[in-house]
């Protein structure tokens, strides 16, 4: 029997993980309740109750231990929907939505990591094609979608990014391949008059907690590649209007449909490695030759 | 995808391609380099074990009787499907225990080191002979220093073809040792060996930081080293690689021997990246690895004429100073750390642990094992401190007994940055994870062992160690491809 030198560390390792990615929602969640006030307590409270009570109805169904790391990893949830959601959809109908997501985007799976969906994407998607807007267009509504007055969650989002990037937690390979696609068709697509601009929040925490999740994205180098031009590329058609200005539904719609092409793009990768380890010839074969030759 | 996960140049001034680098870039951990040089010290145990775990998928039977007294290089067990491959005792001493497992295969064997008696082996013929050499490493109980990639296994001894024992009886009488009737491998005679490797992998590089410097340990041996690389060069019809660190090579490259200077962090001083780099095996050919100190055995063996059973292993861990001790194979490790003898032979998971809550663990921290005796291949002892248990305090909402679920993978780029093979770490995992045993076949785990594993299981939050899933797989992929 093998043994692992750090078996009693294993479980800090992911609370490790799970602690960081945390500390970055709870950043986004700070900039938002002091960009809006007291407007965001409400959704808030209502987000997490809804998280907690279903993942304690489902930590006690399958008698299992509430742990440090799952109370974390629903928490998050909660937060990033709360951050997302906009203003205008009513509690009862956040309330529904999030509990699909949370139920049918995690935790009928398994809890964290089994998945293949972002809870998150699967709870606004659910809002999206039941016909609730989600991208709303005008700033003075204060609902952080489109190009939001006032660029603190959008900061807090790019150093909350920043972090995962540098701790490892998200791949740098993934948000640089949505980057390549963004960039340029920012750059060359025409701003309509009077469209807002800047960069928009529903952008950069969606694609730092959403399309980046690794649970939910690429197990494999070219399939973390792909998986961000993909989304990248998925942004821009859904968005439709001038890429200076992009909405919330493009973003998840662009999330939810890479998480169900990820496996494909693993699966690719999977056969290109098989293919050239298989055509492989070593270094030491051709050092080799010259001795079996000579023998 | 292009893999530059490792580079390979030849050395400087070196048109034969006998002397190549290999720098390694990716892994997790300090730089594979020489550990401070430190005298090495012999040291006497009260008991030696022979572990029947050390050799999967191998049963032997033990061919002595308790109490009975033996010599060094005396056989005490052999292999029950082919007797000709033997496990010799490492020291003269009494047999105070014989403990038998499932299908009475051995499981443990202590002895009680006592004299100084040695069998002394004719090694005239297996000076020049392959055959005889055969002959001479499975008799001399040197052949299970030899690991198979794939699949880990010790090498076959060969296969025998219509000539039964009798037709040809004189043909390997040189490597028979005199000394004692029992030792006499029978069945032996007009074998064609069946096993050939396509090259030979000498792991001369420190696997840890921790370990012992092979350059150290072997300088004032060097010629019985050297006499053990040439002695390889026969059994094989590929190259020899002798991995080392950098500096000077250890013995002469060329004429078949290839020097690897391999560089980089952990785990690049292991076999498995370095035949992964140079040679890779597949279900189409394999090569055997085998350690720097069974080298020196074998030239030991040749030079001599007598096994040499005591090894260089470094002391390190919790609460232990750092030594170089030159100690018996399978000695036991409870005193060589000054503490109370293992009392259960073959109980793996209990043996090992100490009273202080310290365990011992034959071998490196991240791939070694909790063990009673030094294991087979192990050059090091390392004391870890005791693992902490999670808290298991009831709370309100648990509803009674609790199912304990390991957490799950959790994909990110680590994961890749510390795993030296052009082999996807996470798919393998995954397929490793749940028994798959064709996707890992295909996502290339015939090209790991049990040890490679180690530094994903210590990055991995799930909890499973991936080693011995992996020696499940691979298990069932030899079961398969013998049927």
């Amino acid at each position: 029997m093998m043994m692992r030198a750090n078996s009693g560390l294993a479980d800090w390792g992911l609370r490790n993980q799970t602690l960081v990615t945390g500390a970055a929602a709870v950043l986004i969640v700070v900039a938002a309740l002091i960009q809006r006030g007291t407007a965001m307590l409400g959704p808030l409270a209502l987000a997490l109750a809804v998280v907690f009570v279903w993942t304690a109805v489902f930590t006690r169904l399958r008698r299992r231990r509430m742990d440090g790391s799952g109370v974390i990893s629903a928490a998050i949830i909660a937060m990033l929907f709360a951050v997302l959601i906009p203003e205008t959809v009513t509690p009862w109908q956040q309330a529904l939505a999030l509990s699909f997501g949370v139920v049918f985007g995690g935790l009928v799976f398994g809890g964290r990591g089994r998945g293949f969906l972002n809870p998150v994407v699967v709870a606004l998607s659910f809002l999206a094609i039941s016909g609730i807007e989600l991208t709303v267009m005008d700033p003075s509504a204060g609902a952080l979608n489109a190009a939001e007055p006032g660029a603190l969650v959008p900061l807090a989002g790019l150093i909350a990014g920043a972090v995962l990037l540098a701790t490892g937690l998200i791949s740098w390979r993934l948000i640089a391949g949505a980057w390549i696609v963004l960039l340029p068709s920012a750059l060359l697509w025409p701003v309509p008059e009077g469209a807002p601009t800047g960069i928009s929040a529903a952008l950069i925490i969606g694609l730092v907690f959403l399309i980046a999740d690794p649970a939910a994205s690429g197990c494999t180098q070219g399939g973390r590649w792909a998986h961000g031009l993909m989304a990248g590329a998925l942004i821009i058609l859904f968005n439709g209007a001038s890429p200076a200005a992009i909405g919330l539904s493009a973003v998840v719609s662009a999330a939810f449909l890479t998480s169900v092409f990820a496996p494909t793009f693993d699966h690719l990768a999977i056969t290109l490695n098989a293919r050239r380890r298989a055509g492989r010839d070593g270094y030491g074969d051709r050092v080799g030759h010259a001795r079996r030759d000579r023998t | 995808m292009f893999d530059r996960s490792a580079q390979i140049t030849p050395h400087a001034g070196d048109a034969s391609g006998s002397r190549l680098h290999l720098r390694l870039r990716r892994g997790r951990g300090p730089e594979t380099g020489t550990p401070d040089p430190l005298s090495i010290s012999n040291r006497t145990v009260g008991a030696v074990g022979l572990m029947g775990a050390d050799y999967p998928g191998l049963i032997f039977d033990p061919c002595v009787a308790l109490g009975e007294v033996v010599c060094a290089g005396q056989p005490v067990a052999k292999m029950r499907h082919d007797p000709r491959l033997t496990l010799t005792a490492p020291v003269a001493g009494t047999l105070t225990q014989v403990t038998r497992g499932a299908r009475r295969r051995l499981q443990g064997l202590t002895i009680a080191p006592q004299g100084d008696g040695a069998i002394s082996f004719d090694t005239k013929d297996a000076r020049h002979d392959g055959a005889a050499l055969r002959a001479l490493l499975l008799a001399a109980g040197a052949w299970p220093g030899f690991t198979t990639r794939p699949f880990g296994r010790v090498p076959e001894p060969g296969v025998n073809t219509g000539a039964k024992s009798g037709a040809n009886p004189g043909a390997n009488a040189g490597a028979i040792p005199d000394a004692n009737a029992n030792a006499k491998p029978d069945a032996n005679a007009g074998a064609i060996p069946g096993a050939i490797p396509g090259a030979i992998f000498i792991t001369a590089t420190p696997s840890t930081a921790a370990a012992p410097d092979p350059v150290h340990v072997l300088r004032p041996v060097a010629e019985a080293f050297e006499q053990g690389v040439r002695a390889l060069q026969r059994l094989t019809e590929g190259p020899v690689f002798l991995c080392q660190p950098e500096g000077a090579p250890l013995v002469a490259g060329g004429d078949g021997v290839v020097i690897v200077h391999v560089s980089g962090p952990y785990p690049a001083g292991l076999a498995g990246p370095q035949i992964h780099a140079l040679f890779p095996v597949s279900n189409r050919r394999s090569v055997w690895q085998i350690g720097y100190q069974d080298v020196l055995a074998i030239g030991h063996l040749l030079i001599t004429g007598q096994v040499m059973g005591s090894r260089v292993i470094s002391l390190s861990g919790a609460g232990l100073q750092p030594a170089l001790i030159r100690v018996p194979l399978g000695a036991s490790l409870g005193e060589l750390t000054g503490e109370l003898r293992g009392e259960i032979l073959g109980d793996t998971a209990q043996a090992g642990r100490r009273d202080h809550g310290v365990g011992l663990v034959s071998g490196p921290a991240p791939s070694g094992r909790a063990s009673a005796y030094l294991g087979r291949y192990d050059l090091q002892i390392t004391a870890t401190a005791p693992a902490t248990k999670p808290a298991g305090s009831k709370r309100w909402w648990h509803p009674g007994h609790v199912h304990e679920t390991p957490p799950a993978i959790l994909p990110n780029e680590a994961f890749e940055r510390a795993f030296p093979f052009d082999i996807l770490p996470v798919p393998l995992m995954r397929a490793l994870a749940c028994g798959d045993i064709e996707s890992a076949s295909r996502l290339g785990c015939l090209e790991l062992l049990d040890e490679d594993m180690a530094v994903l299981s210590g990055l991995c939050p799930s909890g499973n160690d991936y080693g011995r899933l992996l020696r499940v797989v691979l298990d069932a992929l030899d079961a398969e491809q013998r049927v």
